[in-house]
């Protein structure tokens, strides 16, 4: 059996190493990050841990109704839309590329994220 | 809405509403003090059902498996059928060893230290009083250097248990605490990397006692620390932490008032979050400390993450205090 994009990526490890960078870069693009403004920085934290298992192709146990449920409130509420998908998903690109992670992996997991996209903003 | 049952009797939560609302919309009184997941006095069991993550992280694992959780943190996603009592951390029977104040309004409290305590300075521990229920307070004395415990309690104006703390409490007095609670403490692992403590108020008593666990274990990296208060009186300590700068080349000591119109000599103009961020611009590989007033402790742990300290690295006590009002 051929590895997934999250063995050959370095399972949890990885995801523990691409977190303080994905989620630093967050918060510090004024594009999306009023939608990560949640007081308690730790759980926030533990989300995008959440969110990078699922783009690397991760053990996660998120069904498309979850991610559709778990943003239908920013859609409706904070309007999010797919200029915010895109930003996220170059954030994921860059923090995979800041990490040295080669630029076919990096593709995938950005393939991986994109199969996301209509769950995500609720179409 | 999933439901909730307590001794024999089931309750829909409302929209939204935690185990410990329901349970006292519905005038089932369990004990509570912070509401917000700090203090652990709320804790309950879930004998079926499973409680949220989030009730049950700062938890300890035997307790998690057993189905504790906090019920001021636990808004269920499922059916739980919870029971009372029996599961709160263990407490401690202590004497009151001496009262003296630091400041006009800062008290030190110290407490014989039962023979089974275990803690890390910059802990927190359960204060209990006999009516007003529990608040938590942080150590600041030093496991196998101090040989009894030691809080700095800040007279809060028309607060219970500080001013009971203040006012009436005696030498001699027995009292109840908790075990020790929380993981702000010092991490002996990483004996070179630099330390930044950042400190409003009696956010000092947690930080006085890391660092001077830090310089017991020989800790080898730049210790810096910023303390500030909003005027002068606040500012408690002063000598020991200077003779503590003179003693040790590797601890600074920057203290700080932020709203005093003349800046007394000795001390810096400025709210310590602020000077600690302005001199230390660079926190990758730094541990960062943060403890005092919530509203300080939460903006400055972002700036801190974003000035690239790892999330893993900062170590927190936000001091929320229960309001009536929200
Ligand atoms: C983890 C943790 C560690 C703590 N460590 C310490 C410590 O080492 N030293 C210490 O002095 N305190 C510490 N605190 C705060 C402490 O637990 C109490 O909240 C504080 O002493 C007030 O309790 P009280 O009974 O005197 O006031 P209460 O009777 O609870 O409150 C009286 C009124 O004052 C308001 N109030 C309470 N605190 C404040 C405040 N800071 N600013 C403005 N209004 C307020 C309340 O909302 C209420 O209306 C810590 C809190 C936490 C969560
Ligand atoms: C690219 C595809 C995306 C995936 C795979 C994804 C995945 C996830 C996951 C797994 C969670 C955690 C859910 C939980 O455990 O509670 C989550 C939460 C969240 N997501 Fe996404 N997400 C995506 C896109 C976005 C975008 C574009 C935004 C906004 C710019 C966003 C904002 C959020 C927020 C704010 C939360 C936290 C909600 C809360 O605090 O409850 N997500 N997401």
């Amino acid at each position: 059996m051929s590895d997934t994009l999250y063995d050959k990526l370095g399972g949890e490890a990885a995801v523990d190493a691409a977190v303080d960078i994905f989620y630093r870069k967050v918060l510090s693009d004024d594009r999306i990050n009023r939608f990560f403004e949640g007081v308690d920085m730790d759980n926030q934290a533990a989300k995008q841990k959440a969110f990078l298992t699922l783009a690397f192709g991760g053990p996660n146990s998120y069904s498309g109704k979850d991610m559709r449920e778990g943003h239908a409130k920013l859609v409706k509420e904070q309007g999010l839309n797919d200029e915010h998908f895109d930003a996220v998903v170059e954030n994921l690109g860059a923090t995979l590329q800041e990490l040295n992670v080669p630029a076919e992996l990096i593709q995938e997991a950005a393939a991986i994220a994109e199969t996301t996209r209509a769950d995500v903003l609720g179409r | 809405m999933p439901q909730l049952t307590v001794d024999g009797k089931t309750y829909a939560l409302g929209d939204k509403e935690s185990v410990l609302n329901c349970l006292t919309r519905h005038n089932i009184s369990i004990p509570h003090s912070c509401g917000s997941g700090i203090c652990q006095s709320c804790v309950v069991r879930a004998v079926e059902g499973k409680p949220t993550p989030a009730s049950q992280k700062s938890l300890k694992p035997s307790q998690r498996e057993r189905g504790v959780f906090l019920a001021c943190s636990c808004v269920p996603e499922e059916d739980l059928h919870i029971q009372l009592g029996d599961e709160a951390s263990r407490t401690f029977s202590t004497t009151v060893l001496s009262l003296k104040k630091l400041s006009q309004d800062v008290m030190r409290l110290r407490l014989n230290c039962p023979s089974d305590f275990k803690y890390r300075a910059g802990q927190y521990i359960n204060l209990h009083h006999p009516v007003a229920g529990t608040r938590c307070y942080s150590l600041a004395s030093v496991h196998g250097l101090d040989p009894h415990l030691e809080l700095h309690i800040k007279l809060v104006p028309q607060g219970l248990v500080s001013s009971w703390v203040h006012n009436e409490l005696a030498v001699g007095n027995t009292i109840t605490i908790s075990e020790p609670l929380g993981d702000c403490h010092y991490n002996p692992d990483k004996p070179d990397a630099p330390m930044l403590l950042i400190a409003t108020g009696c956010g000092l008593a947690p930080l006085y006692g890391i660092i001077r666990d830090a310089l017991h274990n020989q800790h080898r990296g730049e210790i810096s620390l910023y303390h500030s208060s909003r005027s002068k009186t606040g500012i408690y300590l002063y000598q020991d932490c200077e003779g503590l700068q003179a003693k040790h080349e590797n601890f600074r000591y920057i203290p700080s008032v932020s709203e005093d119109e003349k800046i007394p000599d000795g001390l810096h103009a400025g709210r310590s979050s602020d000077l600690a961020l302005q001199q230390h611009r660079a926190l990758k590989d730094y541990q960062v400390y943060l403890c005092g007033e919530p509203e300080m402790v939460n903006t400055t742990k972002r700036k801190a993450f974003l000035a690239g300290a790892s999330m893993s690295a900062i170590h927190s006590d936000p001091f929320v205090y229960f309001s009536p009002t929200n």
